[in-house]
């Protein structure tokens, strides 16, 4: 009963656009979506010369970058908070416990998903990069075509990231620190609300994350068709 | 005018291009060869979209792997690749990535390749006749200086394959293209080149290439009969030869001895009716198959030794000739080509390995 009670009121604050639910959501969302842009700005790049180009150790990079795919989130959390706590190295930057460090702990999270999918997708493309290249493109232009060629699975991978960076909770936690109005995020307030036995809200945001992973998956699907 | 010197390339085991060199002028040259001999990859290293592992490409004198270079040729796959756009949009992209969009010149390449009336229609709603076409309009649109086609007349459809002859016969530079046609190469070419194994086995004239190959590889490639023999002695200044029993009979201006290899056209081969007897070598033999090829047939013979005979369909059908019938075939003994020692491309590239 208690259960149906506090599912009740968990869509209440949903219908009735809480602020604090709808704050954290909002905050959430330009986290993960931030943390997808900087990996994209980083892991395209590198995808594209690790697809399109042959050297000594390619086949051991690929492979690092493989073994990444499971990186526990918390190992992230970790090397994070030792490189920028204020003992650490980074330190200085003061960073710790602010948004910026979750972006970049969650862009690192999902940069070997994006590269090992964009390089397995960009490797069985070779006759369009190859083609851009007979036509006269630069190696640049010859890349984004095969990228635009690609597109739909490029846009399942983004996808697939983003839903991979919203819904960790141990990076976020360790490094953002689940500051009220400041660094909590939907899985940090789940985490916390439900140890404070404030099931509503935790089971609303849980609703808004299971909406959005299905969105993503209905998207995701559509894309592939 | 484009150069290799000394190309040599391999995709991890064993080397797939075996030091190749040459060099290509205002001319048309044909490559030739069995699948899987290096065709597409020689043809990907002198459009410079592939770097061999060792040697140069020369374009105009200037050898690297520069945008610059690689822009003054035009290139067509095998199997083409058209972007997810239309027909239009495929041809302009050359010109488009140069920076160089000229409506014009777009126009006037679609109606060149009977493109204009699909000029709208998307790469995926295109037949492989089309796509074809598509791919050779954009390698041409570029005003390229050399022209590389690889396969160029596959799944291309009788007027596109005018189109193309045409147009190779209008441009001025060097054309070098991957065929598996050999009557097409032959009126089209000014060279032919046969590649076996990742070495020129064999280059020279179409008709010489084709009609009196050097090597043994080149005859079989041709379509050529080979027989192999051994030389029994003379007969009123003609050579004899045992092959698989039967006596035949070879013109050779230098006197032969031992085991020996011989070439017979299929053209060459004459098939009759009944036991006539007109030339030395009259044989008889048993039609297994026939393949009819258009104006064309090939008959497959059975008898001492297998052989095939090429008439024209018009005769066949006049004798009314049937598979499993026996007949009498005809060689003349000056049709009959021996062959030497196999040449010397094989000994080059034993002194290079």
């Amino acid at each position: 009963m208690e259960l149906v009670e506090a599912l009740g009121r968990a869509l209440y604050l949903l219908v009735s656009f809480d602020k604090e639910v709808y704050t954290i959501v909002g905050r959430s969302l330009l986290v993960s979506g931030s943390a997808l842009l900087l990996s994209s700005l980083f892991s395209f790049p590198v995808s594209s010369l690790l697809s399109f180009s042959s050297f000594r150790g390619r086949g051991a990079l690929l492979s690092i970058i493989r073994t990444f795919y499971s990186l526990p989130t918390v190992c992230v959390g970790l090397f994070l908070f030792v490189l920028f706590s204020r003992e650490g190295p980074l330190g200085f930057s003061g960073i710790l416990f602010t948004p910026y460090i979750m972006i970049l702990g969650q862009a690192i999270l999902i940069s070997p998903i994006i590269m090992g999918l964009l390089i397995s997708h960009l490797g069985k493309r070779w006759e369009v990069f190859e083609t851009a290249l007979s036509i006269g493109a630069t190696r640049r232009r010859a890349v984004i075509l095969t990228i635009f060629d690609a597109r739909s699975e490029v846009l399942g991978i983004l996808l697939l990231s983003f839903g991979r960076a919203i819904s960790e909770v141990g990076c976020a936690i360790m490094v953002g620190g689940n500051i009220k109005g400041f660094t909590r995020v939907m899985t940090t307030a789940i985490a916390l609300e439900s140890s404070k036995g404030n099931i509503e809200l935790a089971l609303s945001l849980g609703i808004i994350l299971l909406i959005i992973a299905f969105i993503i998956n209905i998207i995701a699907v559509r894309l592939e068709r | 005018m484009i150069r290799a010197e000394d190309i040599w390339h391999s995709y991890g085991r064993g080397y797939v291009l075996k030091g190749i060199n040459l060099e290509v002028r205002d001319e048309v040259l044909s490559i030739i060869g069995p699948v899987g001999v290096g065709k597409t990859t020689l043809l990907k290293i002198l459009s410079l979209l592939i770097k061999p592992k060792r040697g140069k490409v020369y374009i105009g004198g200037e050898s690297s792997m520069d945008l610059r270079l690689r822009r003054k040729i035009g290139f067509s796959h095998q199997n083409p690749f058209l972007f997810d756009a239309t027909v239009y949009e495929n041809v302009a992209l050359p010109l488009k990535v140069r920076g160089e969009y000229d409506k014009k010149r777009v126009e006037e390449c679609l109606h060149d390749f009977s493109l204009w009336e699909i000029k709208d229609k998307r790469a995926r709603e295109l037949s492989g006749g089309e796509i074809k076409r598509v791919s050779l309009a954009r390698a041409f649109v570029q005003r390229p200086e050399i022209l590389v086609l690889d396969e160029p007349m596959t799944n291309l459809d009788p007027e596109g394959i005018k189109i193309l002859e045409r147009k190779i016969r209008e441009f001025k530079g060097p054309v070098i293209m991957a065929t598996h046609e050999l009557y097409k190469a032959r009126g089209l070419s000014d060279r032919l080149l046969f590649l076996h194994d990742g070495v020129i086995y064999e280059e020279g004239k179409p008709e010489d290439l084709l009609d009196s190959p050097k090597g043994i590889k080149t005859a079989l490639f041709s379509g050529m009969n080979i027989i192999e023999g051994e030389v029994r002695g003379k007969e009123e200044g003609i050579n004899v030869v045992d092959v698989g029993g039967e006596r035949i009979y070879v013109a050779s201006e230098r006197g032969l001895s031992g085991k020996i290899t011989l070439g017979i056209r299929p053209e060459d081969v004459v098939i009759t009716k009944g036991e006539k007897k007109s030339t030395r070598n009259t044989m008889r033999g048993k039609i297994k198959n026939i393949v009819r090829r258009g104006p064309v047939s090939e008959v497959e013979i059975e008898g001492a030794f297998p052989l095939k005979a090429l008439i024209t369909t018009k005769s066949l059908e006049e004798m009314d000739l049937r598979e499993g019938e026996e007949i009498s075939v005809l060689i003349k003994a000056t049709a009959i080509k021996i062959f030497e020692d196999e040449i010397q491309a094989q000994g080059k590239l034993k002194d290079k390995i």
